[in-house]
């Protein structure tokens, strides 16, 4: 989508005594301790999709660049004539927020530690124990294009154009009128365009309109017609890194699904639970490569409820609008401080509305004024020279509060969001994703949450002890100290649960499960690391803190039948 | 490579369809190297005779229709597909399509699947109710060459293109 810019994104040693005796699960951050979701940081290609009830389909896509001004380009394919608007980084940061995946683990821990016992504090778990954050043409000039639609919004000046069906270079034709306009794109004299071309569909093409530079680049809004949503990646080959992430949310009325892209269930036995975003990302490169490159992890399936106040929250619609209406005569300095209080200084647009608006102070850069209005103007300023309130709110409400307003209208008008994500390399674009829907799947959390027992003895500090981690799908990984047992690349272990082809009723059809291959590789491993409780626990080879009046087995039992699923014969695949 | 115990079937259906070129090494024995060219966006359904496939709009990306292949006996899962549409009557110029392919691991029957290809029409309009002749081929890694060719009727589907604009 982005073309043509410089940078454009167990043996469970004792199961039998550890199931009488199994300690009390720890209630969320209750109990001993637990740490606190870990939610995954992603660096990716953001899109939003939004089907309406009229079956259109609108689009939020986030520009990425990095580069001079006025080499910035970007260009889309796209059918017939979509209505352009522009939309905010910052709504898609928030709903980015509240929709990440996260990783919880809750600590339980077995016995008594030799650091439980005052040597070394009081259960107060160490550095290492937690887990940290990883987690219809206008014109026509005889050069073989029509213009289709042209304007400005926001920073950007855009042309649609249409080439004529008749020529036979039609990247060619377009690229030298767009660069004979001031529209950079030289660098598109790629085949890649040519499918779309030569399918008749148009080309979208922006550029920074005189006065801006590449700091005011923001997302884009296009509103298409009817259809199935589709991201066009073939052109983003051209500029796109390796194991670029392409982060999708679809709104609609039911769950999602990749269409012709497979999906992928990921084994979360390979993501380090101490530390998911330290390889959660490259769990998902592995798994998209292993499925051909061309598969989505679903990240999150469910009501939308849940990011109905994620853009452009009812307090803050409030309190525009009483700002809007206030009389700030005499009062500029309280205005300015008031927006900024209420926007931050960083919402998509509002650098350009001060530009526009204000003149910093002597010897201080407008970028030094935002970072710091506070530092450089007094609240109670009664006049700003040269500044008219009526104006700036007005440039405000259009550049920055509106295009909020919009996109969070725009997710609330959706039942349900689905967020999808993969990683993909330039040789793997080469087929377009498109997403279908499937009302008969059932909805998925972003949070992950699994519990390790530490085994304690007194002959060990609990930051050595060996720990077992019951997975949400009942597979166990054994361990010890801070260290998770498995590597992203680990290659005893696929990076995919399951792939599955989803389609737009029912449960789809397994391509590859790997189940069996995986409880195989956690039993061979997990016999390698004999527990830690010991003798001087009290109950057997395992030391168990003894319940206090309601007893949870369930984990010695799932390690049982966890060996039983393991008997099933190691295989590994080929391609 | 899996095994699979239905290699009979795979090939059974190497025979019945596609034009096989040389054999494949395969773990119940070698097998036939051959394609089939089918439809659906996320399983293999066969183009039988006098079949009908609607076109589907994709709100960016114009009006297709899903295609789909099946492979049996290549040595490799990856290699370059090629695609050839046009109106059987060659009334109009053909369109033609390659593309760096990686099938699905073979399935059950034996095949490997490349599902979900979004053969997007020109015009669209102008194929509505018109037969429609599919080439495909597709070369492994190895050099082996199996294709097929397949007829159908396009129909406008549930969000039809405007008429034929010439």
């Amino acid at each position: 989508m982005r073309i043509g810019m410089r940078t454009l994104l167990a043996l469970v040693g004792c199961l039998g005594a550890a199931a009488l005796s199994a300690p009390n699960v720890a209630q969320a951050c209750g109990g001993f301790f637990c740490n606190s979701a870990s939610p995954v940081n992603q660096q990716a290609e953001r899109i939003v999709f939004a089907k309406g009830d009229d079956g259109k389909v609108t689009a939020i896509i986030e520009i990425k660049y990095a580069g001079p001004s006025n080499q910035f380009a970007w260009m889309l394919p796209v059918s017939g004539k979509p209505t352009v608007r522009v939309s905010s980084t910052a709504a898609l940061d928030r709903l980015q927020a509240q929709t990440n995946p996260q990783y919880t683990l809750n600590t339980i821990v077995e016995g008594t530690c030799r650091d439980d016992l005052g040597f070394f504090g009081t259960g107060v778990p160490g550095s290492s124990d937690n887990a940290r954050d990883g987690g219809t043409a206008l014109e026509g000039d005889g050069s073989g294009v029509s213009v289709v639609d042209r304007g400005s919004v926001g920073p950007y000046d855009y042309v649609i154009l249409a080439v004529d069906a008749s020529e036979t270079d039609k990247v060619g034709v377009a690229v030298e009128w767009l660069s004979s306009r001031g529209y950079d794109v030289n660098e598109f004299g790629s085949d890649r365009l040519k499918p779309y071309l030569d399918a008749g569909m148009n080309l979208l093409t922006f550029k920074l309109s005189k006065g801006f530079d590449s700091g005011a680049i923001r997302p884009v809004m296009l509103e298409f017609g009817s259809g199935l949503p589709a991201i066009p990646l073939r052109p983003t080959a051209v500029a796109a890194t390796n194991d670029m992430g392409v982060l999708v949310w679809v709104l609609a009325e039911t769950r999602a699904v990749p269409a012709n892209y497979l999906s992928l269930e990921l084994n979360e036995a390979l993501i380090n639970w101490f530390s998911p975003g330290l390889t959660y990302n490259a769990v998902v490169t592995r798994a998209a490569n292993e499925a051909g490159g061309q598969g989505f992890v679903t990240e999150f399936a469910g009501d939308a409820n849940a990011i109905d106040q994620a853009v452009f929250p009812d307090f803050l619609e409030t309190q525009w609008a009483t700002i809007k209406r206030t009389d700030w005569t005499n009062r500029e300095g309280e205005l300015l401080s008031t927006v900024i209080g209420a926007f931050g200084p960083n919402a998509d647009g509002t650098r350009d509305v001060f530009a526009e608006n204000l003149v910093p102070p002597d010897g201080i850069s407008l970028d030094e004024f935002l970072s710091c209005v506070f530092c450089y103007l007094d609240y109670g300023t009664t006049d700003i020279q040269g500044f008219e309130p009526a104006k700036f709110l007005t440039d405000f409400d259009k550049n920055v509060a509106e295009p909020l307003k919009a996109t969070q209208e725009l997710l609330r008008a959706q039942a349900y969001v689905t967020r999808l994500y993969t990683t993909m390399s330039p040789d793997e674009m080469t087929k377009d994703p498109m997403f279908d829907f499937n009302a008969d799947l059932p909805s998925i959390s972003n949070v992950h949450t699994a519990d390790r027992i530490i085994e304690c003895s007194p002959e060990v500090d609990r930051s050595d002890a060996s720990w077992r981690v019951k997975l949400a799908n009942g597979q166990v990984v054994r361990g010890r100290g801070s260290q998770w047992p498995f590597a992203a690349d680990d290659e005893g272990l696929p990076a995919n649960e399951r792939t599955v082809r989803l389609g737009t009723e029912g449960e789809g059809e397994v391509v590859d499960d790997n189940i069996r291959v995986i409880a195989a590789a956690l039993s061979d491993h997990n016999a390698g690391v004999p527990s830690t409780a010991s003798s001087a626990g009290g109950s057997g080879l395992c030391s168990t803190k003894p319940g206090s009046g309601e007893r949870s087995a369930g984990l010695g039992f799932a390690g049982l039948l966890a060996l039983g699923m393991f008997v099933a014969a190691r295989r590994r695949r080929g391609r | 490579m899996r095994k699979h115990a239905a290699i009979g079937l795979g090939l059974s259906a190497v025979l019945a369809v596609g034009c096989g070129g040389s054999t494949g090494e395969h773990p119940g024995g070698p097998v036939e190297a051959g394609l089939e060219l089918g439809t659906g966006s996320w399983r293999f359904e066969a183009i039988d005779d006098g079949a009908e496939l609607p076109l589907i709009r994709g709100a960016q990306g114009g009006w297709h229709v899903w295609l789909s292949f099946a492979s049996t006996g290549m040595a490799t899962a990856t290699g370059l597909l090629e695609i050839e549409t046009q109106v059987a009557d060659e009334s109009r110029s053909a369109k033609r399509t390659q593309v760096d392919v990686s099938f699905d691991p073979a399935g059950s029957d034996g095949r490997r699947k490349y599902v979900g290809w979004p053969e997007i029409f020109p015009d669209p309009g102008c194929f509505v109710g018109q037969l429609v002749r599919v080439d495909a081929s597709f070369v492994d890694e190895e050099g082996t060459r199996v294709s097929d060719e397949r007829y159908f009727t396009v129909l406008g589907g549930d969000d039809p293109p405007d008429g034929c604009v010439e």
